[in-house]
This record gives structure tokens, sequence and C-alpha cells, in this order.
């Protein structure tokens, strides 16, 4: 029981510092030539949904809190705000989804979080600005989050078994 | 174990991408010879892009070049320069908004004082 509980927390654990891991080296990228400046891919979003599909509601939205603190820290409060609001609407959109909705599948996923993602900074940024100009951006970020959603997803399905993996490594560690 | 893609996926990309067209569809092509500059969403200045001379102001650390028909943020302090990248605007509706710095820049239309547009 008690060896159960460690082994969720550490799991948990691992995947939050894997999701500022992977905001941070995708800061370094230079911006894409096919996406427009600002535009990033959200690899974090890949654990996020992981996490929102076999972790579960606490851990998801603690990997949420804690990749927006990160950003916080690093990048100030406007942008920790926004990656707040991303990452909560995102990964409340993931949790649902992804433990409800069997239709949908990891590339839906991905770009229904990407878009979540994208209008929960859209909304912070036309708070802190004030004006509706901001919303002239969300045609282009809808077609980001499109071309992002398909990147994120596929690579979703490519590392469920990997991670899935992880868990079990953890739990034969934690069982002996 | 979830499926890499479904129907419902690609009915989901479908409305999205469409919903994007729309919206860009209804843009004005209208040019526009007035841009409000805002601080916080307050209104700070009001300018005609209509003059031969280019003129640069600093605006909480946004500098703003306007003149010749268009608008533009020049440079910015901020980290990300999504305003410095939102290119020359000239015509009505479009902005360059730097949320770091609580700067918008938005072409409004025509002069205030001009009758309303004529289009067509």
């Amino acid at each position: 029981m008690k060896s159960a509980k460690i082994q969720k927390l550490t799991v948990t654990a691992l995947f939050t510092s894997l999701s500022v891991v992977l905001s941070v080296l995708e800061s370094f990228l230079p911006t894409f030539a096919f996406l427009p400046p600002g535009a990033k891919p959200g690899f974090s979003n890949i654990i996020v949904m992981f996490s929102a599909m076999s972790l579960g509601v606490p851990q998801t939205l603690f990997i949420v809190v804690a990749k927006a603190f990160f950003a916080f820290l690093t990048r100030g409060a406007v942008a920790g705000l926004m990656s707040l609001a991303g990452g909560f609407l995102s990964g409340i959109c993931m949790l649902i989804v992804l433990r409800r909705i069997k239709r949908i599948g990891c590339i839906g996923a991905g770009v229904l979080s990407a878009v979540c993602h994208n209008t929960g900074q859209l909304i912070v940024s036309f708070i802190t600005v004030g004006s509706t100009a901001v919303f002239g951006y969300a045609p282009v970020l809808l077609v980001v989050s499109v071309v992002t959603g398909v990147i994120t997803g596929a690579i979703l399905k490519a590392a469920i078994p990997y991670f899935n993996g992880l868990e079990k490594l953890f739990s034969k560690e934690m069982g002996k | 174990m979830k499926k890499l893609i479904t129907l419902q996926d690609l009915i989901i990309i479908a409305v999205i991408i469409l919903a994007a067209v729309l919206l860009l569809a209804f843009r004005s092509n209208e040019i526009g010879k007035t841009a409000v500059i805002r601080i916080d969403g307050k209104e700070y200045k009001t300018v005609n892009l209509e003059s031969d001379e280019k003129t640069e102001i600093s605006v909480n650390g946004v500098s703003v070049v306007y003149g010749c028909g268009e608008i533009y943020v020049e440079n910015s302090t901020c980290h990300d320069k999504i305003c410095v990248n939102a290119g020359h605007l000239s015509k009505k509706g479009q902005a360059a908004v730097c949320v770091p710095n609580r700067v918008s820049v938005e072409i409004v239309g025509n002069d205030k004082n001009a009758p309303k547009a004529v289009t067509g």
C-alpha cells in the first residue's frame, strides 16, 4: 500500500521534471521555418497528455502547476500566468478526452490540447493587454495548433510503450 | 489502448481549419489611416499614418514607427519579439501586440473626423 503511493509519487516527480526539461529544451530550438514566431511545438504537452491518461487528476494538475511555476521563475509573471492558464485548460481537456472519450485518438487529443493551450494563453494576453487586438492572432494560432498537435499526438502514440515501461520499472523496484 | 488517429480526429482537425479560414476570410482588406496605441488597454495615442515622414515613438519599452501609410513595431525590450514579427501593418483590423510590455498597436480605420468609409 505504502510502496504503491511512493511509486506514484516517484513517477509523478519524474514526469514533472521531464515536462520542465522539455519546455526548456524547446526554448533553445530555432523558430521553425513553417511556424510563425512565438509558436512553440509544445513537447511538454506530451507529458501532460500521458499523465492525464495514466497517472491521475491530481498528478496531472501538479505537473501543470510546476511547469507554470518554472515559467514564472525563468520568464516572469506574465509568462507564468500564460503557462498556468494554457496548462489548466489543456490539462482539464486532456483529462476528459483521454479518460472519458474513447473515440478520439492520440492525434485528435494532441490537436485539442494545443488549441486549448493557445486559447488559455490568448485569454491571459487579452486580460494583460486589455485589447481585443490579441484575437487577431487566433487564425494563425489555430492553424499552428493543428500542425503541432498532430506532431505531439503522434509522438505520444509512439512514446506510450516506453512511458509504460518506465512506470513498470518503478513498480518492480518498489515491489522488492 | 488509444488509436493513433480516428475519424473523429479528422473531423476535429477539419472544423479547426475551417474556423481559421473563415476568420481569415472575414478580415478586412480596407486600408486603415489611423492607428491606436494602447497601454494596458487604455488609449495612449492615436496616430495618423498618412504623413510622408516616418515618426518613431517609444511606448513602455516598445519602439513604434508610423507614417507612409503603415505602422510597425521596430524593436521591443521583450523576450519573444512577437510584436516585432507581426510586421508592417496597413490594413484595418491588423494589430501588433506585446504582451510582456502590455502594449498593443491596432489599425482602427479611417480618420476620426472623416466621414465613415465608403467601401467597394
